[in-house]
C-alpha cells in the first residue's frame, strides 16, 4: 500500500511538472500572418474567388488568458461576375478590434476571439451582382475565430494557425473565412 | 514600438493604394444589332454612348485652373477641367453571336471630350464617293465570332488615351483624322495646330501649314463620352463595361451613374464636322 502511494505521489509530481506553463512572454505583442480568404454562400462565394490575405495584429495581454487586439488585414480576390468585365480583381481591407481568450497547455495555447470593425472594398465590381450598392465602399464587420499557437524555445516567439470568420451585413450579408498561419512576437 | 510603426505604415500603404482603385461603369444598355437594315439593305450598326460622371468643379479647382491658364500666353490654348492623364479609362466588351452561323463584327470607339464630339459620320474628307470612310478613333478590327459563341475584347487604357489625344488633334488641332489615328501620340508632350482643312478642285484635302499654336499635354482633355459603334454581319449582342481609374482621386462622384445630374459637371461638347467642298 505504501509502495502504491509512493508511485502515485511520484506520478502526481511528474504530471504537475508537465502541466506547468512553458515560459512564454506576456504583455504587448505583434502578430503577422499569411493565408487565404474564402467567401461563404450564398452570394459572395458566387461573386469572388478564394484569394490570398495578409494580416497584422497588435495587442496587449491583459492577463495570461485575456488579450485586447487591433488587427488590419487585406485580401485580394478575382471577381467572378458575368463578363464584361472578366479577370478583374478587387481588394478587401479589414480593420477591427477584438478580445482573445487563451488557454495554455504547455507548448500549445488554444484561443478563441471575437470583435467588430470596419471593412472597405476597393472597387464596385461586385455591384453587378448587387453585393455592393452604388457608392457603397465601407461596411461594419463582425467577426470571430479560433486557433492555436505553438511556443518556440525563445519565450518571445510563437507560431500558429488560425481561422477567423467575418460577416458584413451591408454587403449583401457577405461572409467569409480567413485562414492563416502566423508568427507572434511578445515583448 | 517598432511593430506599432510597422502596423501604421501598413495602414498608410493600404490607404494610399486605395486612391487609384478602378470603378466599373455599366453600359446603359446592351447593343443588339444585326437585324435592322436600311433602305438599301445594309445592316445598321448599333450605337451606345456612356458619359463618365464627373463631380462639379470646386472653387479651389477653378482657381487653380485659372492660375495655370494665366501662365499660357496663347488664347487658343484652353485648359480642360479633366486632363487626359487625370483618368485612366478602358472598355471591356463581350460579343455574343445569337445565330447558328459563324459571323463577323467590328467594334469602333469614338467619343467626346469637354470641347468636341467626334463622329466619323459627320466627317467628309473627300468629295469622291469611293474614297475610304473616315476612321473611328480606335477599333474597327474584323472579328470572327463562332456560331452561338462569345468573344471578349478590350480597349486598353493605352488605346483610350491614344484616342483622347487623337480626338483633340482632330478637333482643336485640325489634323486630318487619318493622320491623327495612324500616328502614335499617346506619349506626346505637345502637338502643333494646323490650318483648317482646305480642299482642291477635285475635293481632295490640300497640304496644311502649322498655325504656330502649340497644345501642351496639360491642355489635352480626357475623353468623357465613349461612343461604341457595333457593326455585326448577323444578329449579335454586345455588352460592355467602362473601367475608370481616377488618378487625381477627387473627380468621380461616390454614387457614379446614380449621382443626381445637378451634382455633376455639365457636359455639352460641340459636334465636330468636316465637309469636303471643291475649291475653284
Amino acid at each position: 500500500m505504501g509502495r502504491l502511494a509512493a508511485v502515485f505521489c511520484a506520478l502526481a509530481v511528474l504530471v504537475s511538472a508537465a502541466a506547468e506553463a512553458r515560459p512564454a512572454s506576456k504583455g504587448w505583442f505583434a502578430e503577422g500572418g499569411l493565408g487565404a480568404v474564402a467567401f461563404l454562400p450564398p452570394r459572395a462565394s458566387r461573386g469572388a474567388a478564394l484569394g490570398p490575405s495578409l494580416g497584422v495584429r497588435v495587442g496587449r495581454d491583459l492577463f495570461s488568458w485575456l488579450s485586447l487586439n487591433v488587427h488590419v488585414a487585406a485580401s485580394s480576390h478575382e471577381a467572378i461576375v458575368p463578363p464584361p468585365p472578366e479577370g478583374e480583381w478587387f481588394q478587401l481591407y479589414r480593420g477591427a478590434g477584438d478580445l482573445r481568450l487563451t488557454g495554455r497547455f504547455d507548448r500549445l495555447a488554444l484561443y478563441a476571439e471575437g470583435g467588430a470593425g470596419l471593412v472597405m472594398i476597393s472597387s464596385n465590381v461586385l455591384g453587378k451582382l448587387m453585393i455592393t450598392d452604388p457608392g457603397e465602399e465601407f461596411g461594419v464587420m463582425f467577426g470571430g475565430g479560433a486557433g492555436f499557437e505553438y511556443q518556440l524555445e525563445n519565450r518571445h516567439y510563437s507560431v500558429g494557425i488560425g481561422v477567423d470568420a467575418f460577416f458584413v451585413p451591408q454587403f449583401a450579408k457577405m461572409a467569409g473565412l480567413d485562414s492563416r498561419a502566423f508568427l507572434r512576437y511578445t515583448y | 514600438m517598432r511593430t506599432t510603426s510597422i502596423a501604421f505604415a501598413t495602414i498608410a500603404t493600404l490607404a494610399s493604394g486605395c486612391a487609384n482603385d478602378p470603378v466599373y461603369l455599366p453600359a446603359p444598355a446592351s447593343i443588339d444589332a444585326g437585324e435592322t437594315r436600311d433602305m438599301d439593305g445594309n445592316i445598321l450598326p448599333g450605337v451606345s454612348a456612356l458619359v463618365i460622371p464627373v463631380k462639379l468643379e470646386t472653387m479651389a479647382q477653378a482657381t487653380d485652373r485659372a492660375r495655370r491658364q494665366a501662365m499660357i500666353t496663347d488664347p487658343l490654348v484652353r485648359l480642360p477641367f479633366i486632363n487626359v492623364d487625370d483618368f485612366e479609362i478602358s472598355v471591356e466588351w463581350t460579343i455574343t453571336n445569337l445565330t447558328d452561323m459563324p459571323g463577323n463584327a467590328t467594334v469602333q470607339l469614338n467619343g467626346a471630350n469637354e470641347f468636341f464630339r467626334y463622329d466619323p459620320s459627320m466627317i467628309q474628307l473627300s468629295a469622291d464617293d469611293e474614297s475610304p470612310a473616315p476612321p473611328g478613333l480606335d477599333g474597327d478590327v474584323p472579328l470572327d465570332i463562332p456560331a452561338r459563341g462569345k468573344l471578349n475584347g478590350l480597349f486598353t487604357e493605352d488605346n483610350v488615351r491614344e484616342a483622347a489625344i487623337d480626338l483633340d488633334q482632330i478637333t482643336r488641332g485640325n489634323i486630318n483624322p487619318f493622320r491623327a489615328t495612324l500616328t502614335i501620340s499617346k506619349n506626346v508632350d505637345q502637338f502643333a495646330q494646323l490650318a483648317p482643312l482646305m480642299f482642291d478642285m477635285d475635293g481632295e484635302p490640300l497640304p496644311q501649314m502649322t498655325t504656330g499654336t502649340i497644345f501642351p499635354r496639360e491642355a489635352i482633355p480626357a475623353m468623357l463620352e465613349l461612343d461604341i459603334v457595333f457593326k455585326p454581319d448577323r444578329h449579335m449582342l454586345l455588352e460592355y463595361t467602362v473601367r475608370v481609374r481616377d488618378v487625381r482621386g477627387d473627380m468621380l462622384p461616390d454614387k457614379l451613374m446614380a449621382t443626381p445630374v445637378a451634382e455633376l459637371q455639365p457636359f455639352m461638347p460641340t459636334d465636330f464636322a468636316i465637309t469636303a467642298t471643291a475649291t475653284p
